[in-house]
This record gives C-alpha cells, structure tokens and sequence, in this order.
C-alpha cells in the first residue's frame, strides 16, 4: 500500500501564550474520509491552520508527515503546490482581485506551468457546472459581497480545480442551507470519485454534511485533543446525545 | 526688500520667457500683482516637532530651465510616451506636448475644431482667444489662495488651455504632457473650461524625459458648467529627483460631475492639492488617488471637498503604497456650508507599507454646519494583512507574488471607481511597470 496522506504525531500547537491543541495524532490514508468533530473552541480550526502552515500558529510539539515529507518545514504556497488543501471556514476577502485571473493563476502555481486562457475556460466552466455555479460568478472580486453558500462553493471550486491529495474542510457546512448543502456535498462527492485517492479532512460541528459524505472514521476533539474515534455511528450518537454526552465519557474515564 | 526681489524675478522672467511671447498689459500686471501677494503672504511656520515638510517653493532658489539641447531626441522620447498609451489601443482627439516649457506640438482633430473646441498652448489661446484667457485666468485659484498658487501666477511660462463649448461632447480622450530635462524650475498652469452639457475625458501627464532634478509648479483651473461631465487623469511621474507641487481644483456647476484620478508615483518631493467646489445644486465630485513610492519618496496630499449648496456630493478615496523609506501624509478637509443640506460626502485614505520603514499618516477633518447631511470619513494605514497573505499562499502562490496580487488589488479597488473604463487598461500597465521597478529597485538595495 502507499504512503499514508497525512500523519500526525503529537502535535501541541499554540496561539500565543495560549495552548491549544494539546497532542493531537491522526493517520489520514490516500482516499479515506475522516470526520473531525467537536464543540466551538475545541480547536479544529486550530488544526487546520497549523496544518496549512498559518504563521500565527505556533507548533511547539510534534511531527507532521505529507506523503512522507516533513509538512512543518513547508512554507503555506508550498504545501499547496504539493497537494494539501484547506478550505476556509471563513475566505478572507481580497479587494480588487478578480476571481477569474485568481483561480487561473492559482492553477497555474499548482501546475508549475502556463495553463492558456481557453483550456483554462474549459477547465472552469466543467468544474462549475459540477457546483452549479453561474459564469458570471468569476466577474466578481474575491469573496466581496460573498454570501456565505457563494463563499463555500467557491471554496470548493478551488478544490475542484486543484485536485489536491488532501483535502481539509474546515466547517464548509456551517452557513449553507439545505439545498446549498445538497450541492456543495455533492460536488465534494464527485471531486473525490473523479480522485479516489484524495483523502478528506471534513471538519465539522454538526453531522448533517455527513448524511450526505460518509465518513470512514469519525474523531471527537475536545479541548485540544482527540478524545474519541469510531465510525459513522459516532456522529449519530453525537447528533442524539450531544456533545455533553462525550464529555462526560471523556471527563469519567480519567 | 519688495524692491530688489521684484528687479530679480522680473529681470530672471524677462530675460528667459518674455523676448518669447508678447504678453498683452493686463497679464503683466496681473502678473505683478500676484508676485506682490507671494511676498505679501506669512512664510509657513516651521514644521512641528517630528514631522516632515515637503520644502516649499522659494523665489530665490529658482532658476530658468535649460532651453532643449537636442529638440529631436526630445521630441522622439515624447512620442514614446504617447505611443505607449497608444499601444493600449487608446486613441485621442488631439494633443499637447511640451517640454522645458516649450510647447512642441498641438493637435485637435478637425471635426472637434469645427465644434468650437480649443485645445492649444496657453500663449497660444493668449493670442487667438484673449477675452476666454483673461476671463478664467486665476478664476479658480487667483493670487490670494495661497503662497505658492501666487508664485505660480506670477511665473507661469506654459501650460494649455482646452475649452469645449456647450454640448460638447468629445468621444475621444484629450492628452496633454508636460515633460522636462535637466534642472531648473517649470512653472505651468492650464485652463479647463467646460460650458453647459460638454463632456470630455483628459490625460494630464507629467512626465520627464530623461533625467531632471527641477522644481516643478503646476496648476490646474477648472471650470465646468451646468451638467458638464470631466473624468481626468491626473498621472505625476517625474524623475524620482524632482520637487513637484501640483495644484487642481474645479468648479462645479449645477447637476454637473467631476470625477479625478491622480496617480502619483514620481518626483522625491510631492505636494499634491486637489479641490472640488460645489457650489450649486446636484454637482457631484469623485475624487480618487493612487500613490506609489519608494526610496526616500514623501508624498502630501490634500484635499478639500467643499459644499457650498444643497444635494452635492462627494467622495474620495486615496490608496496608497509604500515602500523602503517612503512616507505619505494625507490630510483633507469636508466642509458642509449651513445652507449645504441632504448633501453626501465622506472621505477614506488608506495606506499599505511595503516595508517596516515606510511610513504614512493620514488626518482627515469634517467641518460640517448644516444638520441633515450624510458624511464619513476614515483611514487605515498598516503592512500587509496576514490573513490575506495566508489565504493566497494557501493556493500556492509564493509569497512575493502573494503580496503583489494583494497590492494589485488594493490599487484596482481605486481605479475601477474611475468612470471611463477605456483608460483602465493602460494605467493598470503603468502601474504594473511602475510596482516591477520598484521591487527591482528594493532586491537590487537590498543586494
Ligand atoms: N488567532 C487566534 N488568536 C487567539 N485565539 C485563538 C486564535 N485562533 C484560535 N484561538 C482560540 O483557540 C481556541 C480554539 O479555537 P478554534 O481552533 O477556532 O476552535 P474551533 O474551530 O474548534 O471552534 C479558542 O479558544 C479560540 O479562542
Ligand atoms: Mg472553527
């Protein structure tokens, strides 16, 4: 078998003064779905920046392996040109940057290699029908004016064109309704059945994208730490239980 | 003291401009009047404590261009210049382009001639249009608007006059250049005068060709009637040597549009005025700016959005950008006259620092008396923003290329507010050579 996507050993990461994750470890194998779940504060999207090598995030523990490549000695662009993906809970907004040329460049530095105006239309136009998107999307400003579904699509577009080896998806559900939900789980659905070895990362707080992206493996975070692992199960009882529930678990055992 | 200052500026005045052109006696005295007024007014306090002053023109410091040594090598730079905006597929109506004070070549398309519109030298519309000179000549900024506004009256060797008379409307753009070489102090003014319903788009270029460490004041008077529409570029860029005082302020009619993108990215020292009377009911003002610097580069901006009448508004927005030691100070002014109600204006400059040493300040002022007005003002000075950075090197974009798509943006943000889009593309072309230099520039000092 292949090398494992990702591999994280132990890894304490601060903001700060502030500890936050304080010793995570999870296996990601090429085309597994992993779910991590937890309560707000928990420290997911903690994770999912200093995965992607946000500078703010101090890791002061711990190892992380990417196809076998010591992530936390990339820079953020080189981890992205090697195939890691993140998309944001919350896109920042960058005025005066046309989507178009954005998304153009953005596979460019991807490929290492001029991709032309019309291959790269034709590129596009498939990749949005998937997220049923509007051509006239691309005319915008990076996610000025976004409403929170054209953000998430928007970020999920991004990863169609991409085809990483290794999605993170930090709360893509949060801000969606239903039918917007619906679309961007399928479109999540047929980027990984055009990559089936891609592994996902979904980061979630409730389990309803999960009705629709079955997870491999569901882990539970709390304060820092994966507290709890199993299969889809997991995230049912979550969804019936509650987190309190887990907590009380966690808290009894120790 | 008045007396020998005046024997020197008329003898150093007479000797290099007037054997030129034969000024009729109300322009010399004019002109001497105002010269009264410069050394009349207080010199400007010294700076207070920690800031910096852009140095103020001073009679005894100026001296006269030299004439162009090689006319032709000149003339081929200029057109240069203007080829470069032609490439871009931008054509224009007509023309003026002067170097060292001297205008090399006038044009107006014959069918705007037939029209009634004048595009020509300002000695030139001396002579053929000398009621229209005598009438707008110091109309916005006469002698007593301040000290260097009255040098400028006083010295004035060059500048254009464009007049469109009512109706007019130009499809084409206008394209003026003021350029210069050597050292030596240019002193130019330029009449825009709009009647009733006339449109028109105007480049005003300053632009050196080949090395100049002159002392420049340039003046623009704007005069725009009843429902006239003026979008203008207003484009600085100098050798990075030379000491540049700009001045332009229109007045606006009724219902009329003034809308001005200055784009400063020359000279060491730049002192940049911009106004905008609105006067009557409906006038409407759009004043944008986009400011590059680097090296030792300082910059001052100021503005004044002045409603004067009811249902007037206005907006600025000022970007700039900063690199190595560079400094910007931005310092405008919203006055809401009593009678100025339901009037709209507000007021944004903001900076981005390149560098840990560049610098900017901002001071924006309202001085608002009528009470159901709209108006706003703010700034933001500051680095880069992380996140941003971030979330595009998250994409894979190294993050050289990360910052320049960020400052890009920052700058677009600006010029797409500019109403005429034809003139979009070629300034994003200037700009983009202009951020390649400049980041040349900073990898080559920091070896
Ligand atoms: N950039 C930051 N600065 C300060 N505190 C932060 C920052 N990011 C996260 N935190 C803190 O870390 C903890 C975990 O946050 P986060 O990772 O965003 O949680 P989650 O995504 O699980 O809701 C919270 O207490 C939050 O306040
Ligand atoms: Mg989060």
């Amino acid at each position: 078998m292949s090398q494992p996507s990702l591999i994280i050993r132990d890894l304490h990461v601060t903001v700060g003064e502030k500890a936050i994750l304080k010793g995570v470890n999870l296996t990601v194998n090429p085309g597994e779905k992993h779910a991590l779940m937890g309560p707000n504060g928990s420290g997911k999207s903690t994770l999912s920046n200093a995965l992607m090598g946000h500078p703010n995030y101090n890791i002061t523990h711990g190892e992380v392996l990417f196809q076998g490549q010591n992530l936390l000695e990339m820079a953020p662009d080189e981890r992205a040109r090697a195939g890691m993906f993140l998309a944001f809970q919350y896109p920042m907004v960058i005025p005066g940057v046309k989507v178009f040329q954005f998304l153009r460049n953005m596979l460019q530095a991807r490929r290492g290699a001029d991709v032309p105006v019309r291959e790269f239309r034709k590129i596009l136009k498939d990749k949005m029908q998937l997220l049923e998107m509007k051509e006239e999307f691309v005319k915008r400003y990076l996610n000025e004016g976004f409403s929170g579904g054209e953000k998430k699509r928007h970020e999920i577009l991004q990863m169609a064109l991409l085809e990483p080896s290794l999605a993170i998806l930090d709360e893509t559900d949060s801000g969606l309704d239903v039918d917007a939900l619906r679309i961007v789980c399928e479109g999540i659905n047929a980027v990984s059945a055009q990559q089936p070895d891609m592994g996902v990362l979904i980061i979630t707080h409730y389990q309803r994208m999960l009705n629709y992206i079955t997870p491999d493996f569901v882990h539970v975070l709390f304060e820092g730490r994966i507290v709890k692992s199993g299969d889809k199960n997991l995230a049912l009882q979550i969804e019936a239980e509650g987190y309190d529930a887990i907590e009380r678990e966690v808290l009894a055992s120790v | 003291m008045t007396e020998t200052l005046t024997t020197h500026w008329m003898q150093a005045f007479d000797a290099t401009r007037l054997p030129q052109h034969s000024e009729p006696e109300w322009l010399l005295k004019l002109r001497k009047q105002a010269f009264e007024v410069y050394l009349d007014m207080p010199e400007p306090p010294p700076p207070q404590r920690g800031l910096r002053r852009i140095p103020s023109l001073k009679v005894d410091e100026l001296s006269a261009l030299q004439p162009m040594a090689d006319t032709e090598s000149v003339e081929a730079l200029l057109n240069q210049r203007l080829q470069s905006w032609l490439q871009t597929g931008q054509a224009f109506g007509g023309q003026t382009i002067a170097h060292n004070g001297q205008t090399l070549q006038t044009q107006l398309k014959a069918e705007l001639e037939a029209q009634g519109a004048i595009f020509c030298s300002l000695h030139e519309a001396l002579v053929q249009h000398p009621e229209q000179v005598q009438k707008y000549l110091g109309s916005v900024y006469p002698a007593i608007a301040g000290r260097e506004l009255a040098l400028n009256l006083a010295y004035w060797q060059t500048g254009y006059f464009l007049y469109l008379p009512r109706q007019c409307k130009l499809s084409l753009p206008l394209y003026a250049l003021q350029s210069l070489s050597g050292s030596g102090s240019l002193f130019q003014r330029s009449l825009v005068v709009l009647e009733a319903g006339a449109e028109l788009t105007l480049v005003h270029d300053a632009w050196s060709a080949g090395q100049a460490a002159a002392r420049v004041s340039d003046v623009l008077e704007i005069q725009l009637g009843d429902g006239a529409v003026l979008n203008q570029l207003n484009l600085q860029q100098w050798e990075k040597s030379v000491h540049c005082h700009s001045y332009s302020q229109a007045q606006l009619g009724r219902d009329a549009r003034y809308h001005v993108l200055n784009l400063a990215s020359g000279s060491l020292y730049h002192y940049l005025q911009t106004g905008t009377g609105l006067a009557q009911k409906g006038a409407e003002a759009r004043l944008l700016g986009l400011f590059v610097a680097s090296g030792e580069q300082h910059f001052r901006q100021q503005s004044l959005q002045n409603h004067l009448s009811p249902h007037t508004v206005s907006h600025l927005q000022y970007h700039g950008v900063m690199r190595d030691q560079a400094y910007s100070f931005y310092n405008g002014m919203i006055y809401v006259a009593e009678a100025a109600q339901q009037t709209e204006s507000n007021q944004l400059s903001k900076n981005l620092l390149l560098s840990e040493k560049a610098r900017a300040d901002a001071i924006p002022n309202l001085e608002i008396l009528a009470d159901d007005v709209q108006s706003g003002h703010g700034a933001a000075i500051g680095a880069i923003d992380r996140d941003q950075l971030f979330y595009l090197m998250s994409r894979g974009f190294g993050q050289t290329e990360a910052e320049a798509l960020i400052t890009e943006g920052f700058m677009e943000e600006v010029l797409l507010q500019f109403p005429d889009a034809r003139l979009h593309a070629p300034v994003q072309q200037l700009l983009a050579i202009q951020m390649l230099q400049d980041q040349l520039a900073e990898a080559e000092s920091e070896g």
